[in-house]
């Protein structure tokens, strides 16, 4: 009853999943890019699902942050908008101000929603967006060997 | 990098064989046919990352390895999951454990959980839920549980996790419930400066923040507990909080376990309205507003755990439970005297509120009838201790 086991690895399992599909996503569309993708079986069903899996966290990302500048009052339900949440508290330690990663993240979504190339300052954001969830599940295993 | 990620690859391929033939003895030996199933699931998804970094490495891409990186943490997670918990765990199982699990089974039975198709019990530590994948989790507990009634009671909590992680739903509407609440507290509109309207939304939002999913889900068990073995668990929560270091309304932001005054509020919130005037209800109020005598509740509690709040969290809990279909408990608790001649076994929640009963008001008789209870709840075995 005071043990904190169980919800402590549930949320390790939940973050891991999480930290591997967006990892999976974002090595596919890097392999899309170096012309490689063909070769290791990805398909463009494959690459098409990659790009949504990102957009998809990005946008949940940016009405996390959105919502905090608005001072709103948000509820983190889903285990992507829980993993936004601590984003935000990473993003609000690198000493840039929350609007230029707004434009930031608003830019690569269109970029990923619009199937458009994607360009040197998006692959940083969503290289960021791994360390950060890297980062996270680091967090619950230390809390998790300590429970 | 290219070497390193080689041999780190032909290591984990070693572990990889040594653990396949620890789980074909287990299938072998007939015992955990499901959890066998579910551990070889694991092997095959470490096996799919070590094939894909493989076919990786002789693309000799650079800016490939943070991605082969994060595999590899994936790998070393997976490897821990198995080694550090579950194959220790079965290693250690012997005819103590199994008896022990044989009762968590019909426990199981009697709340209608049909998707724990397996499990295993260790005691290697306090008690305690690993959840797994969440259809094999382990349950530890103390060796003595065995020999100690009250402390099965805790095992519902550690069950209401599974509950929680099963039904993602009941995070959602408990975190609706807490936006809900402090939504209607900003809607009011006090006499107040702009500056103190400012630090009253940074209130509520910190308290939003404070009732994450983790903090919800350890509330919720206490809930779910009471709400299915009745005032048992509301005293033995109690005796837990009379026993711990922490004070009352202490507010620990490191630590996912809410107040343990707000733990026992939710408790006596959650707890049929059929027991209110109940010995065992009584005495372990009294004994609970006593612990609380003198004691200030802090400016940080009176923040993060209302009233209203904590009876929101309930109400939503209690209809979460509801719509779910587990059994709330109201059978009427057998009074002293006539207590100690209860010798059910089939029904763990009623002899468990037998304990608590026979313990505070008949002392003198309580240990010769424990020990008779617990010989006809869990045999001794053959041979004590840890045989795998």
């Amino acid at each position: 009853m005071m043990s904190s086991l169980a919800a402590l690895a549930s949320k390790a399992t939940s973050d891991e999943q999480l930290l591997g599909s967006i990892n999976d996503a974002l090595l596919q569309l890097q392999l899309e890019a170096a012309g490689k993708a063909a070769e290791l079986g990805y398909k463009k069903e494959d690459l098409e699902l990659s790009r949504k899996v990102l957009a998809e966290f990005l946008s949940i990302l940016l009405r996390v942050i959105s919502g905090a500048q608005k001072g709103q009052l948000l509820a983190a339900k889903s285990q992507q908008e829980q993993a936004a949440e601590k984003i935000l508290l990473r993003l609000d330690d690198q000493g840039k101000p929350r609007e230029d990663w707004l434009e930031d993240i608003t830019r690569t979504t269109k970029h990923l929603d619009n199937k458009q190339p994607i360009d040197a300052p998006d692959w940083s954001l969503l290289e960021q967006m791994v360390d950060f969830l890297d980062t996270e599940l680091a967090r619950d295993l230390v809390a998790l060997s300590k429970a | 990098m290219r070497d390193y990620v080689e041999a780190k690859v032909s290591e984990f391929d070693g572990k990889l064989t040594y653990i396949r033939a620890v789980i074909a003895d287990l299938a072998q030996s007939g015992s955990h046919p499901s959890l066998v199933a579910e551990l070889e699931r694991t092997c095959f998804k470490i096996q799919q990352l070590i094939g894909r970094i493989r076919s990786l490495l002789p693309l000799n891409l650079p800016h490939l390895f943070p991605r082969i990186q994060v595999m590899l943490a994936q790998i070393t997670t997976r490897f821990d999951w198995l080694e550090e918990w579950y194959l220790p765990a079965i290693g250690h199982e012997g005819p103590d454990e199994i008896a022990v699990g044989r009762i968590i089974d019909q426990v199981l039975a009697q709340l209608g959980i049909t998707w724990i198709a397996d499990k295993v019990v260790s005691f290697s530590r306090a008690l305690a839920m690993f959840p797994g994948s969440g259809n094999s989790p382990i349950f530890f507990m103390p060796q003595y549980t065995r020999n100690s009634l009250l402390n099965w009671i805790g095992l519902y909590h550690e069950i209401a996790h599974a509950i929680y992680q099963r039904f993602p739903e009941i995070a959602s509407k408990l975190s609706d419930a807490v936006l809900a609440y402090c939504e209607q507290q900003l809607r009011q509109t006090p006499a107040l400066t702009a500056t103190q309207l400012d630090r009253r939304t940074l209130r509520y939002r910190e308290t939003l923040a404070y009732w994450d999913t983790l903090r919800l889900q350890e509330l919720f068990c206490d809930i779910f507990a009471t709400v299915v073995t009745g005032p048992a668990y509301l005293f033995s929560w109690v005796d837990v909080s009379l026993t711990s270091l922490d004070g009352p309304y202490s507010v620990a932001l490191d630590d996912e376990h809410p107040p343990n005054a707000a733990r026992t509020q939710a408790c006596l919130l959650s707890l049929h309205d059929g027991y209110a005037a109940t010995s065992l209800k009584t005495l372990t109020n009294d004994l609970w507003e006593r612990f609380l005598e003198r004691r200030q509740r802090s400016p940080l509690y009176d923040q993060y755990c209302p009233f209203e709040l904590i009876l929101a969290i309930v109400r939503t809990s209690q209809s979460e439970i509801h719509r779910l279909g587990f059994p709330v408990y109201q059978t009427p608790i057998p009074s002293p005297p006539n207590s100690l001649s209860y010798a059910r076994t089939d029904n763990l929640p009623e002899l468990l509120n037998v304990a608590a009963v026979n313990l505070l008001f008949e002392r003198a008789g309580f240990v010769a009838w424990q020990q008779s209870m617990i010989q006809r709840l869990c045999p001794p075995t053959p041979s004590a201790g840890g045989v795998s």
